[in-house]
């Protein structure tokens, strides 16, 4: 029961990018095609799972001083193995996503969940826990690059390899949706949308929505955590 | 100082583990990843060469021009060479290193085809160098001189790309430079494959 309320907790409550404003450097960067962003996600799924599980592991026996290089290196250590991975057995998608792949070490949803949770919470769930957030990081940047390709490109893709691709329409996309400006701009976009959603539900069941901005510290999850 | 030596203790067991296990995968997908690149390759021999049948992968023939190794990969047919195909890489691209894949028909001294391997333009403007409009410029296009191989801004016969220029130009100089190697060394290269065709009939009777 706590395991799944973790879970979905990463699905909605605290989705990253959209809730926890995190990890928006490689959201930017890699949301030009579906393709490629669902890629990055699982990725970023398997290292946050892996690492959030041997983070909660070994809790006790990292000392608190230390904490932070034990906590990279074990993220480096997980990204190491799934660049290689992919870069043997999903050669196309791991030249597509190039450098963002190792740079997933720097990316702060994982070093973030290592520190506001696995470092205090059990093994069980803390894998729900990378879980969630992993798939909420998919969910969030499928969104994004669903908006972003439709736009600038015309077309969704969700494998080309396989012929997975499909053509909206034929006329001049938008061009500037796909560039970096444009990330800027759809993830403005679709935070607002997101945040009117959750203020809709919000008053729906009668609770005042306090949008991000009113936490205070930039929305940092670890104060939530010990607030509750 | 105890916790120190602790602190110092812990860190290093946690690297040399890390260090080992990494080790172990790099061994692991050390062979799947050659097979990968290996793969790549041969599937864009395959658009820009004639038919072959050889194990084009190993055979290579390696000359130096200009201060750089260059690999011209021989594909033949029915022990007949057909093609030479060779590697060519820019950094003159928008988005940093472009690497091109051309092949030349070795009976009319001809360009078979060209691919891209791998770019990084802008997606919409750049990238369109991977479209077969801008590739299929080249095919067709003589072998014994590099001349044309430029954009016609640069007084070259090659159109360039609305929009990507500096793309469409670091593509034509790219092979602007095989070509080249291909020129200056295409004696020594059929020397090397006839040399090359008499070992292999000597080993197989």
């Amino acid at each position: 029961m706590k395991f799944w309320r973790q879970l979905l907790n990463g699905l909605w409550n605290e989705i990253p990018v959209f809730r926890v404003v995190l990890g928006l450097c490689p959201t930017i960067a890699v949301t030009t095609s579906v393709e490629n962003a669902i890629g990055m996600g699982l990725a970023a799924t398997f290292v946050l799972t892996c690492s959030n599980t041997v983070v909660s592991f070994l809790r006790n026996v990292i000392p608190d001083r230390v904490r932070i290089p034990c906590y990279i290196v074990i993220a480096a250590t997980f990204v190491t193995i799934t660049d290689l991975v992919m870069n043997a057995y999903a050669h196309e998608l791991h030249k597509a996503l190039g450098i963002f792949i190792p740079l997933i070490v720097v990316n702060c949803i994982i070093l973030g969940r290592a520190e506001a949770f696995a470092g205090k919470n059990s093994v069980w769930l803390s894998i729900a826990d990378g879980m969630g957030m992993g798939i909420g990081f998919t969910m969030a940047l499928i969104v994004i690059a669903t908006f972003r390709e439709i736009l600038g490109n015309g077309t969704v893709t969700l494998w080309s390899k396989a012929g997975l691709q499909w053509q909206i329409y034929q006329w001049n996309p938008a061009l500037l949706a796909i560039l970096a400006p444009g990330g800027f701009l759809s993830l403005g976009i679709l935070l607002g949308i997101m945040n009117l959603i959750q203020a809709k539900i919000a008053r729906g069941k009668g609770k005042t929505f306090k949008p991000p901005m009113m936490y205070g510290c930039r929305f940092c999850t670890t104060c939530i955590i010990k607030d509750k | 100082m105890k916790e120190t030596v602790k602190l110092i203790i812990t860190l290093t067991l946690f690297c040399i583990i890390a260090g080992f296990l990494l080790a172990w995968v790099n061994v692991k997908t050390k062979k799947p990843i050659e097979l990968a690149q290996k793969n790549e390759m041969i599937e864009a021999f395959n658009k820009i060469l004639p038919s072959y049948d050889n194990d084009i992968i190993s055979d290579a023939v390696m000359v130096s021009y200009a201060g750089k190794e260059w690999k011209f990969f021989v594909g033949k047919k029915n022990g007949e060479i057909t093609g030479t195909a060779f590697i060519s890489e820019s950094l003159q691209g928008y988005g940093g290193k472009i690497t091109v894949a051309c092949g030349i028909s070795v009976k009319d001294k001809t360009i078979y085809g060209v691919d891209i391997l791998q770019a990084k333009e802008t997606p919409g403007l750049g990238a369109k160098i991977k479209e077969k409009k801008f590739l299929t410029q080249f095919t067709g296009k003589t072998a014994n001189e590099s001349a044309w191989a430029k954009i016609r801004k640069d007084q070259g016969e090659i159109d360039a790309i609305t929009g990507a220029t500096i793309s469409s130009r670091a593509v034509s100089e790219a092979i602007r430079a095989g070509l080249e190697a291909f020129i200056n060394c295409s004696d020594k290269i059929t020397t090397v494959i006839s040399t090359n065709l008499t070992n292999n009939h000597g080993e197989s009777p």
